[in-house]
């Protein structure tokens, strides 16, 4: 379980993250989203205790984690995705983390193989694929077999079955009953790996949520094409249904494909398409990071 | 103990530390020839331990390197945070730096007295000057343990106060040969007559690590035994400082 209350972390005149509370919960996937310069791994590197002057408070298993014992047995981290001597051997990368933690050099082995990572054993990591990499440091915040994982950007890098993979392993991660907080700014990926999201955008909690909230919420409407885009736009227009135009002859409409059907029959309107708009996490996240995120 | 056994694996699972330890060697080995072959042992003007202790410290360059690369390699590569993640309290991450730039030191002190003896020994005893295992020797390998040890850990809160590789490589070097030869030059144009040794240089950190193995009857640097303790003073007070500067600075 991870809890941020009231956290805020200024860097001279920026202020990075202002007044943010939010948690995760065991047993779930939490995606952590927002634009870049959002303040997501200034408040990541709060919450592991890397950041010395904060003000609020980061708890992570009910403490904060500096005060915990054998804080490699509890929680594992990615901060960032190249964090390796590049003369230094995957393996050799994760016996010094180990050696660190009193964790045997047979669990290097184990995360090793759980990660995927089979290469051989001399091989320096700054030869390794970006994907190589990120599955190294999840391979390191996994020795220590621990309760929460606080993970930047892990699919940085990955191809799309490396995402797969990534999905698959953080869910099962989840499922054993650990608390998983995963940072993204692809935020399709997202949609199908979070239970919940906390969405920041200017360092401030924009909101926080189940997944399927905010894909409910998610303006769902129809996504209507026509020829006779005019005459179709003044019925719909008549029948009390709002519609905006979208591209050269299709309509975005606030109703049903029913109902649309029915009218463009009653009235002999010829469709060239008629299909449920799901509405993407992008669009949420574009709504309501608007105006928040001002580029700078 | 995990920390300084985690630091021993990182020094020992990249290339340089290696590298740097088998150049010390040769540098000692041309050294240890360069004494004995220029005959200042046989005419006795020096003696023949302390000019070889002098020979093998030339080496200490190798541990300062040692000693900063065991900080800073961690910053420039961000490893520190996955170091940091392990030990959250960062003195006890610089204090078992600090011992393994110690242990490195001893090591390359340890490989320099034996290449020196390697080189020197044979060619000595070939000439009929054998060199026992007295005292005088006993004491010669203690000062060049030291002043390796005090160097390598000097290296490695340098580097911790200044986390930046380059900038604490190029920091120290500077210190040592512009800043220490400008102050000692100085002092000597306004406080002493000239040829007279000045009162202030001997007491710099760079003097103070070099007398512990070239002190006895040098005007120039403190004798050995007041070298150490000085050295030791600056090796611990350049903790100090990197300790804050660690916990203060964050990666």
């Amino acid at each position: 379980m991870i809890e941020v209350s009231n956290l805020t972390q200024r860097y001279r005149k920026v202020l990075a993250v202002d007044d943010l509370s939010f948690r995760a919960e065991p047993g779930r996937v939490t995606g952590f989203l927002g634009p870049n310069g959002a303040g997501k791994t200034t408040t990541l590197r709060a919450l592991v205790g890397l950041l010395h002057q904060t003000s609020g408070s980061a708890t992570v298993l009910g403490r904060r984690f500096v005060d915990l014992d054998e804080p490699a047995r509890k929680v594992g981290a990615i901060l960032e995705a190249n964090a390796f001597h590049p003369g230094r051997s995957g393996r050799n990368h994760l016996r010094t983390i180990a050696s660190a933690s009193g964790i045997p050099d047979s669990r290097v082995d184990e995360v090793l193989s759980l990660v995927d990572l089979t290469v051989p054993a001399s091989r320096r990591s700054k030869t390794y694929s970006l994907g190589m990499k990120q599955r190294l440091s999840l391979a390191g915040a996994l020795l220590g077999d621990p309760q929460v994982l606080v993970l930047d950007e892990p699919a940085n890098g990955l191809d799309p079955q490396g995402i797969r993979w990534l999905r698959d392993l953080l869910r099962s991660l989840a499922a054993e009953g650990r608390t998983v907080l995963v940072s993204s700014h692809v935020l399709t990926e997202m949609a199908q790996l979070a239970d919940d999201v906390v969405i920041v955008a200017k360092g401030r909690l924009i909101t926080q949520a189940p997944m399927s909230d905010v894909l409910a919420g998610a303006g769902r409407g129809t996504r209507v094409r026509s020829p006779e885009r005019d005459r179709l736009a003044t019925a719909l227009a008549a029948a009390g249904m709002t519609a905006r135009p979208v591209g050269d002859d299709g309509l975005a409409v606030d109703a049903e494909t029913a109902s649309i059907g029915e009218l463009a029959a009653v009235q002999g309107i010829v469709l060239h398409e008629l299909a449920a708009d799901e509405g993407s996490l992008e669009d949420v996240f574009l709504e309501l990071t608007e105006g928040a995120s001002t580029p700078s | 103990m995990r920390l300084l056994s985690s630091e021993l694996v990182k020094l020992w699972t990249i290339r340089t530390p290696k590298v740097l330890l088998l150049v010390s060697m040769v540098i000692s080995g041309i050294a240890a020839a360069a004494f004995v072959g220029s005959g200042s042992v046989d005419r006795g003007e020096t003696d023949p331990a302390l000019s070889l202790g002098q020979g093998a410290g030339f080496g200490t360059l190798f541990a300062v390197v040692i000693g900063i690369l065991i900080v800073t390699n961690e910053y420039r590569h961000g490893t520190v945070m996955t170091t940091f993640l392990a030990e959250p309290r960062r003195v006890n991450v610089l204090v078992a730096k600090l011992v393994a730039a110690a242990i490195a030191g001893a090591v390359i002190a340890i490989a320099a007295l034996v290449t020196t003896a390697a080189v020197a020994l044979p060619w000595l005893s070939a000439r009929g000057e054998g060199l026992e295992l007295d005292g005088q020797v006993l004491e010669a390998i203690g000062r060049v343990l030291l002043v390796f040890v005090l160097t390598a850990v000097v290296g490695a809160a340098v580097g911790a106060i200044v986390q930046s590789q380059v900038g604490a490589l190029v920091g120290y070097f500077i210190w040592i040969f512009v800043v220490e030869s400008l102050i000692s030059v100085l002092s000597g144009l306004l406080l002493t007559e000239i040829g007279e040794p000045d009162p202030i240089s001997k007491f710099l950190p760079g003097s103070a690590l070099s007398g512990i193995v070239g002190g006895e009857g040098s005007e120039y640097v403190l004798d050995g035994g007041w070298a150490a303790l000085l050295a030791l003073g600056y090796a611990i007070g350049l903790s100090v400082l990197g300790a804050i500067s660690m916990t203060r600075r964050d990666p």
